[in-house]
């Protein structure tokens, strides 16, 4: 399957949902690949799906359908590409039927098998009450009851092995919920190099490479602290990584693309988004992200070599997603002269109508765009703006109050400080919805994995 | 920003973390990760002898609510810091713009660093 000898080749065409959506196109004509990934599914994506679900509409990343299967299934097809992503979201099957459809209407012929058994919010009950202590939050340690009653979604990350068996079947597509991300990777390597469950090192290795280009061009130059003036982000290369038997990976990009891949840009991605490092934890290895060394080989090419792992925790991360109030921002645009003094007086005035009208919200937040929205009490000190923009945020589990508090906004382009504009974006800003995320461990027993084949 | 490499400071002269080094700061739940690489080796023992985890965690004052952990990568000559409570909740229930707290690696970076002695 592979153009060389021993490395498999696979492109990382989107990095989140709502990445370019011609970059699988670009992937699949230029890079070689034996596998194409799609990554979907950020931590805040699942609540998201939840809400889309429960308005009657699709609880999967429906941009892979409309992108990536509508532009580009014939090419993967006719080049022998196998698509492995997360796109299935809450309903991988769901995800399935519309990707054969879309391929029926082009009179293509396309296997698909999906990976699930992620779903765990109608157990999540029992596999609690069976837990010795019961389950906890990850980081803080609070009880499960503090969110029982509100929780709408609870996924486990599952790993790479039951990714590597779907390959196995021989689909062309391979749709899963949610799985650790780099699994998206670490399973093609899995299918294709026979790695097996005790091969640590290796299994380390294809973590490594899933994490450096889950996130797509981040690796390639997107986000580069230092040297993004010389990075071509227009035509930007979307990530490859081909990772031969032994575990060595080298990190590239199709030619003829812009941004870059160097020893800079992979090392800003090995450490995007880690905690302990020397303890990276899925549920098939503990990755060490201490011990891969990186070496530039060629022109935008980067090897990571010498990857370590030891076996996994006993126990599957869950994310479990629960309803927690609402929120709202709404914005207001202040000119010089004066700009940030008008716009605290702003803040000011609706902080004193939410004390007039005894509006039950349980925290606020003022930030001032253009001054310190960003990097709040550690931005500098000035007082010569040329504009700002009062951004006003509250949240709190009376939906009524933040909605009587939204109506608070638009008066102030007549009632506030002058030099103001402010009805035009979002002048009565309507509470949202806040589906948080608490994660938590369960044992590993409590999930099992499943592989679906749809011919 | 300095970014050629002939400009870099001299060790005996106090120097802005962004001169010597590079970071991207992201989210997992409530917590923040700010990843900071040396550009040699100098410049990671002058970041392991004064970016400490207590100078990170004096930077994002008032953002940051919990405690800040520094980790080693000598493998990339880098430190990862890791940072509790740091989102006002964290990625949906944040009030604030920054919800994944994707702009603080630059705070960390703007960081004024003493003469390595």
């Amino acid at each position: 399957m592979s153009d060389t000898d021993d490395g498999t080749r696979i492109g990382c065409g989107a990095g989140f949902w709502g990445d370019r959506p011609d970059a699988a196109g670009q992937l699949l004509e230029g890079g070689g690949l034996d596998y194409l990934a799609l990554e979907y599914l950020a931590e805040v994506t699942m609540g998201l799906l939840d809400r889309l679900r429960r308005s009657d509409r699709d609880g999967y990343a429906t941009d892979f359908v409309r992108f990536v299967v509508e532009d580009s299934l014939e090419m993967a097809l006719a080049e022998d590409v196998t698509i492995v992503t997360n796109a299935g979201g809450l309903d991988p099957a769901a995800c399935a039927a519309a990707v054969r459809e879309e391929a029926a209407a082009q009179n293509l012929d396309v296997e698909i098998a999906t990976v699930t058994g992620d779903d765990l919010t109608a157990r999540l009950d029992e596999i609690h009450d069976r837990t010795r202590g019961g389950l906890c939050h990850l980081d803080t340690d609070e009880p499960y009851d503090t969110v029982r009653e509100d929780v709408v979604v609870a996924a486990a990350y599952l790993g790479a092995f039951p990714v590597a068996e779907a390959i196995e079947t021989g689909a062309d597509v391979v749709i899963t919920g949610r799985v650790v991300d780099p699994a998206l990777v670490l399973g093609p390597l899995i299918a294709e190099h026979g790695w097996e469950r005790e091969q640590y090192d290796r299994l380390a290795a294809g973590i490594v490479a899933g994490h450096l280009i889950e996130c797509g061009t981040q690796v390639t130059g997107g986000n580069l602290s230092k040297g993004w003036r010389e990075v071509d982000f227009a035509n930007m290369g979307y990530p490859i990584a081909e990772v031969d038997s032994t575990g060595t990976i080298t990190v590239t990009k199709p030619p003829d693309t812009g941004g870059t891949v160097s020893v800079a840009t992979v090392s800003e991605q090995l450490v995007y988004e880690i905690g302990d490092p020397s303890a990276y934890l899925t549920p098939d290895v503990s990755a060490d992200f201490t011990t891969p060394t990186l070496e530039a080989t060629d022109r935008n090419a980067v090897t990571v070599s010498g990857v370590r792992g030891t076996q996994p925790p006993d126990q599957y991360k869950v994310s479990v997603h629960y309803r927690a109030g609402y929120k709202l921002a709404g914005n207001l645009l202040y000119s010089a002269p004066n700009a940030l003094e008008k716009a605290k007086q702003g803040a000011d005035i609706l902080e004193e109508r939410i004390q007039e009208l005894d509006l039950s919200v349980a925290d606020t937040r003022v930030e001032f765009i253009g001054h310190d929205a960003a990097h709040g009490p550690a931005a500098s000190d000035k007082t010569d703006h040329n504009e700002v923009m009062l951004r006003f945020a509250a949240r709190g589990t009376d939906r009524d109050a933040l909605r009587r508090l939204g109506m608070e906004f638009a008066p102030l382009s007549l009632t506030g400080p002058p030099s103001v504009a402010g009805l035009t974006d979002q002048g009565r800003p309507r509470p949202k919805p806040i589906v948080d995320a608490w994660p938590t461990l369960v044992p590993r027993d409590a999930v099992d994995p499943e592989v679906t084949l749809y011919e | 920003m300095s970014e050629d490499p002939t400009s870099r400071p001299d060790a005996s002269e106090s120097t802005r973390v962004v001169d010597i080094a590079r970071a991207r700061s992201g989210d997992k739940a409530d917590c923040l990760n700010v990843g900071v690489i040396a550009d040699d080796a100098l410049a990671y023992r002058r970041l392991e002898t004064h970016l400490t985890a207590d100078v990170v965690a004096q930077r994002l004052d008032g953002l940051v609510a919990g405690e800040v952990t520094r980790y080693p990568l000598a493998n990339i000559l880098g430190f990862n810091f890791v940072a509790t409570e740091a989102l006002d909740g964290g990625g949906q229930a944040s009030l604030r713009y920054d919800t994944q707290g994707k702009t603080y690696a630059a705070i960390v970076l703007e960081t004024t660093l003493p003469p390595l002695e």
